[in-house]
């Protein structure tokens, strides 16, 4: 392939993929600012934690055990030509193991599949009864109402679910092989980075679901379910069947 | 090579692509998150950036001397895919770039004058408490401040802006924004632009709905 075709399809997917970590993590900080978007924000801060350790853990390992360790290359940086065109950022030392790339790609991998299987899993939404404390037997008091599991607003849930699951499952495979195949990764660095990337991911995302809270839902579906959000003056119905403000 | 160089090499750098990175994350999350809104504002910053090109150029047009060539890898190019593009039309060294308005800080500013719109659009659902009203000005502030913060670098450190294209830009950028934001919510009832995902208030009298549905005497 050469010239215009080339330069589209190989340069600028060869720059998206290498970037990609390094971009979903601007968008998820970035967004999550500009657009008042709790649950991305607090996404996009574990993956700087995440960031800061890795970089930390690869600097311990470099600082205390030689180059070779027990006849695997687990410490120190690559070369510069290695960080030129591996690293995340152009020029920056590098390292193998445990490796960055896949550490984030991780993270966001269980991230976004914790919370599409939690929003395809989730029961349907029940609005309770309405009963005011200290009104006396003239207030009818209104029953809790379920929503069919066949419900329009229940299969657009559970699609958004699904499709974040397959696409997210497809996506992160088909970026993740060239990656690997690009001479920049070892095995024992993808495999370091992929558990300590996913356990962040899966830790960071259970924290913050703690009692389904829609902090943790980057899909924003979980407020729509809880109509309850919406705090406005109740309505009282009487025996009679009308209605009193 | 030490930990300060590494840290302002990489800062430097993700400024320098954060258009380009942010169009490029909105396009993968709202793959990944099957999210309609991120499709929408994603297709809405790319039509922007055709406009703010596009302006440019009719000041070309009138002002052939606001034109800046520069060579796309320098870090004043506004990221990886503007670089590759470049070599599109004809070689590293042949970018033109207008003087005003600011492609890059239309791009930032774009999306805070999304999330003002977001702020109007949504003023009553917010009032009733769907999401703190506190929260979502200070966040508007934030979100301000960062965009401030972001033309000084441009125009002073990085001296890749001057100060009426910064100028321009920011005010170009901020309007598209509030305006895509406001007119696509308005468009589309308020649907497409719905990033929170948050129960909608409806006029249920202008609807001719009853306001409220009562048990019914058994």
């Amino acid at each position: 392939m050469s010239g215009i075709p080339s330069i589209l399809f190989v340069d600028t997917l060869s720059g998206i993929l290498r970037f990609l970590p390094l971009t979903l993590t601007l968008t998820f900080v970035f967004l999550g600012i500009m657009l008042n978007n709790m649950p991305w924000l607090i996404a996009g801060s574990g993956v700087l934690s995440v960031i800061v350790g890795v970089l930390g853990f690869q600097w311990l390992l470099s600082s205390l055990l030689p180059t070779t360790f027990l006849g695997l290359n687990l410490a120190g940086y690559g070369s510069p030509a290695m960080s030129l065109t591996c690293s995340l950022i152009p020029g920056n030392s590098y390292a193998q193991f445990p490796s960055l790339w896949f550490a984030i790609m991780g993270y966001f991998f269980s991230y976004i599949l914790l919370n599409a299987g939690s929003i395809y899993n989730r029961s349907p939404a029940a609005a309770p009864g309405y009963s005011p404390a200290g009104q006396g037997r003239n207030v009818l008091v209104g029953k809790p109402v379920s929503v069919s599991a066949n419900s329009i607003g229940v299969v657009q849930r559970r699609s958004v679910g699904l499709l974040s699951i397959i696409a997210v499952s497809i996506l992160f495979g088909i970026i993740m092989i060239p990656r690997f195949m690009n001479h920049c990764e070892s095995i024992l660095g993808i495999l370091a980075g992929l558990t300590i990337g996913s356990l962040s991911g899966w830790g960071i995302w259970t924290g913050v679901n703690s009692n389904q809270n829609p902090l943790a839902d980057i899909h924003g579906v979980v407020l729509g379910l809880s109509p309850g959000y919406l705090r406005h003056t109740p309505i009282a119905c009487v025996p009679t069947g009308g209605t009193t403000p | 090579m030490g930990l300060i160089e590494e840290i302002d090499r990489g800062f430097r750098y993700i400024l320098q692509v954060l258009p380009d990175s942010l169009i490029t994350g909105i396009t993968v999350l709202a793959i990944l998150l099957g999210n309609q809104t991120l499709f929408a504002l994603a297709g809405s910053s790319l039509i922007m950036q055709a406009l703010v090109t596009g302006i440019g150029y009719i000041i070309i047009k009138f002002n052939p001397d606001s034109v800046v060539t520069r060579i796309a890898e320098e870090p004043c190019a506004a990221g990886f895919i503007n670089n590759y593009w470049a070599r599109v039309r004809g070689g590293l060294a042949n970018v033109d770039h207008p003087y005003a308005p600011s492609l890059y800080l239309a791009t930032v500013a774009f999306f805070a004058g999304w999330g003002a719109g977001l702020k109007q659009l949504y003023a009553e659902e917010i009032d009733q408490g769907v999401i703190s009203n506190s929260q979502t000005t200070g966040f508007l502030i934030t979100a301000f401040i960062i965009l401030a913060a972001v033309m000084i670098l441009r125009i002073f450190v990085s001296n890749c802006e001057t100060l009426v294209g910064a100028f321009v830009g920011v005010a170009t950028g901020t309007l598209l924004g509030y305006v895509f934001s406001v007119s696509l919510g308005f468009a589309t009832d308020r649907k497409a632009t719905n990033i929170w995902g948050m129960p909608l208030l409806r006029d249920r009298i202008a609807a001719g709905s009853p306001i409220y549905t009562c048990q019914k005497d058994v």
